[in-house]
């Protein structure tokens, strides 16, 4: 079954600003509004990019495409590596299917299928299904200024409310005061342990906004461990309407 | 079959060679074709070498064999609507089952289609070189609609190990080294009503012109895939069927039931009586991508196993999944690191108070590069007497 393979990849684009360093963060809570607004109020987007999983002695890319369509509607397919390039996954709402073109065949992923991690993928669970919403599931308070990367960033400390049911209880977040950038974020679970740090770099202009297309995950346990996020090449707000995330399309685009 | 009796007609051999030389040749001039962004024509493939060993015990005489295995599969957008495909497989084979001779290069060298597209090229006491087109076909979509003719594969299934619904080329669980079947000589036609359902109809033929011609529905409903089907199976023995997937908490329920009806007079009957078959499975995916996946099988007219080829069989029908009128199935597979996995899988044939036991392991050895050591175990009854045999593989594969 090697439907698990990118699972988890195609939804890591297709719930943008669900993931922290997506979101672009004035206020502590407008900051980290006007981040995630900014990427979570997209109407549809196209993007190419690769994930990198770098363990010591080795490393694996993977390549893909995906178009998205508000929260609900996703298609992506894997460019790469030639093993996997073709396969599709389809996401409309709750459903999702991937087409395989090896065996001709359609195949119905349970909604747990989308947690699951390409090649020991730093990216969990949470990452991905997260209904949670880092405005209103956070507290937001801004507890400094420092610089990154010669930027200046807003520090906010996000404290996990009551009663969200999310896993991480607190998150401290660098967000770039100029572009809303999230240039590095602290994720730490419900005991206050560092789980794992990201980095965003790489700073462009790609379709047509000031975005990090680079990003980087690094386990706090495991430090060698790394997970790499590329952007390649994005656009926003494409023409693209919900008959185009059908199973006839998932096995036509390219 | 067709081909053969063909082995000695020449104008069929050389172009069978042709074919053969045409298709690697093209192989080493497309890559650059294929570098350029929207591509017009892509190539992809692998290329395996795979040794294998065939025994009944440790003790006994081994049957050994080295398949080196290069598929190449083109593609050309004519333009928006128009897609072409051609696909290869060479295989030459080398060792101890090619000595066999005549039966061995004829079961190779069989194509089951309409057209017989599966040419041994060289046929030597101990080399065999096979080239096989197994799916050439143009697809054109217009709107909701889609025709695909030519040689394609249409897969109807919903399980993973068993397919009864598949019944245009059933799938065997064990031959593993050929995921792709062999296409069929087809037409179909797809309709898609919805985003998440499709009407379709297809017809195929196959090398003694018996038609196979069968619609399917399938639909979205409360999270679950339904599917119904509805045909003639090899001219006259009718199908009727319908298989669903689905999650239950975590897992994926799936299954599939087909009732096929008695052979007909151009059936070579080797079964009377209509035929029922039904399984299903749960499949689980876990956080580390371990998966687990369990599957049963309950068939109200199984086949007779009277060796174990029948379960390997390369014109596999969707009828034939049987050997017991249960049939048990579990397979767990460990994703050790990212790079390794072991699997161990396991079926019950209580009829035959036999068992199959499969331990594997995928290393993957660098970006395009996997080896996998794969031993398949089978213990039954056949004809009454305590059989036994051991199929070990070790296979090098690079993909591109």
């Amino acid at each position: 079954m090697k439907l698990r393979l990118a699972a988890i990849l195609f939804l890591l684009i297709l719930v943008p600003g669900s993931d922290t360093l997506f979101a672009q963060a004035i206020s502590a809570t407008d900051v980290v509004r006007k981040a995630d607004e900014k990427f979570n109020g997209e109407k549809s987007s196209y993007s190419v990019m690769s994930m990198t999983i770098i363990r010591p002695g080795w490393q694996r890319t993977i390549e893909f495409k995906s178009w998205t369509l508000g929260r609900d509607y996703a298609l992506t397919l894997i460019t790469a590596p030639p093993k996997e390039a073709g396969q599709a996954f389809l996401k409309r709402v709750a459903e999702m299917w991937t087409w395989n073109p090896t065996i001709s065949r359609l195949i119905k992923l349970p909604p747990s299928m989308m947690s699951q991690g390409w090649m020991g993928s730093d990216y969990t669970n949470d990452d991905i299904l997260r209904e949670s919403s880092v405005v209103t599931d956070y507290t937001h308070e801004i507890v400094g200024e420092e610089s990154i990367g010669g930027r200046l960033c807003y520090k906010i400390r996000m404290t996990a409310r009551e009663n969200a049911s999310i896993v991480w209880g607190k998150q401290i977040r660098w967000i770039d005061k100029k572009d809303f950038l999230v240039l590095k974020a602290e994720l730490y679970d419900e005991d206050g342990y560092l789980v794992r740090t990201e980095t965003g770099s790489d700073i462009k202009v790609m379709g047509g906004r000031t975005i990090t297309s680079k990003i980087e995950l690094v386990p706090e346990e495991e430090p060698e461990n790394k997970t790499l996020v590329e952007i390649r090449e994005i656009q926003y707000d494409i023409p693209v309407d919900e008959s185009y995330f059908s199973q006839q399309n998932m096995k036509r685009v390219r | 079959m067709s081909n053969w009796n063909s082995l000695s007609m020449l104008p069929e051999n050389m172009l069978g060679k042709s074919v053969f030389i045409l298709s690697v040749i093209s192989s080493f001039y497309f890559p650059g074709l294929a570098q350029e962004k929207e591509k017009m024509i892509t190539l992809n493939g692998y290329l395996t070498t795979m040794q294998s060993s065939m025994f009944d015990s440790i003790s006994g005489p081994f049957l050994n064999e080295n398949l080196v295995h290069n598929r190449l599969n083109f593609k050309a957008y004519l333009n928006d609507k128009i897609t072409f495909a051609a696909e290869f497989r060479n295989r030459l084979f080398t060792g101890d089952m090619v000595r066999y001779g005549r039966p061995y290069a004829g079961l190779i060298g069989d194509d089951d289609g309409m057209i017989d597209m599966s040419w041994n090229i060289i046929e030597e006491q101990s080399v065999l070189l096979n080239t096989t087109v197994d799916r050439l076909w143009l697809d054109l979509h217009y709107n909701k609609f889609q025709v695909t003719l030519g040689r394609q594969r249409i897969n109807w299934g919903q399980t993973f190990v068993w397919n009864p619904n598949d019944i245009f080329n059933a799938y065997s669980y064990f031959d593993f080294d050929y995921a792709e079947r062999p296409g069929s000589d087809a037409i179909r036609l797809q309709f898609f009503p919805s985003s998440s359902s499709v009407a379709e109809f297809a017809l195929k033929a196959d090398a003694e012109n018996d038609i196979t011609a069968a619609g399917l529905y399938r639909f979205n409903v409360w999270n679950y895939d339904f599917q119904f089907l509805a045909g003639l199976m090899n001219r006259d023995e009718a199908v009727i069927g319908a298989g669903w997937s689905g999650p239950v908490g975590s897992m994926s329920f799936r299954g599939e039931g087909t009732w096929f009806g008695p052979p007909g007079q151009y059936e070579d009957a080797h079964r009377q009586g209509s035929t029922f078959l039904i399984t299903a499975g749960l499949d689980r995916i876990f956080t580390n991508n371990s998966t687990t996946q369990v599957q049963l099988m309950y068939c109200s007219n199984p086949l007779d196993l009277d060796s174990f080829s029948n379960i390997y069989s390369g014109t596999f029908s969707s009828k034939d999944l049987a050997f017991s009128e249960f049939t048990a199935f579990g397979q767990f597979t460990w994703a050790a690191t990212p790079l390794l996995n072991l699997t161990i899988a396991a079926m019950w044939f209580p009829d035959q108070e036999g068992y199959f036991a499969g331990p594997s392991m995928d290393y993957s050895l660098s970006e395009n590069l996997d080896f996998s050591l794969i031993w398949q175990h089978f213990n039954a009854l056949m004809n009454r007497e305590r059989t036994r045999i051991n199929l070990c593989f070790l296979r090098l594969k690079y993909s591109f």
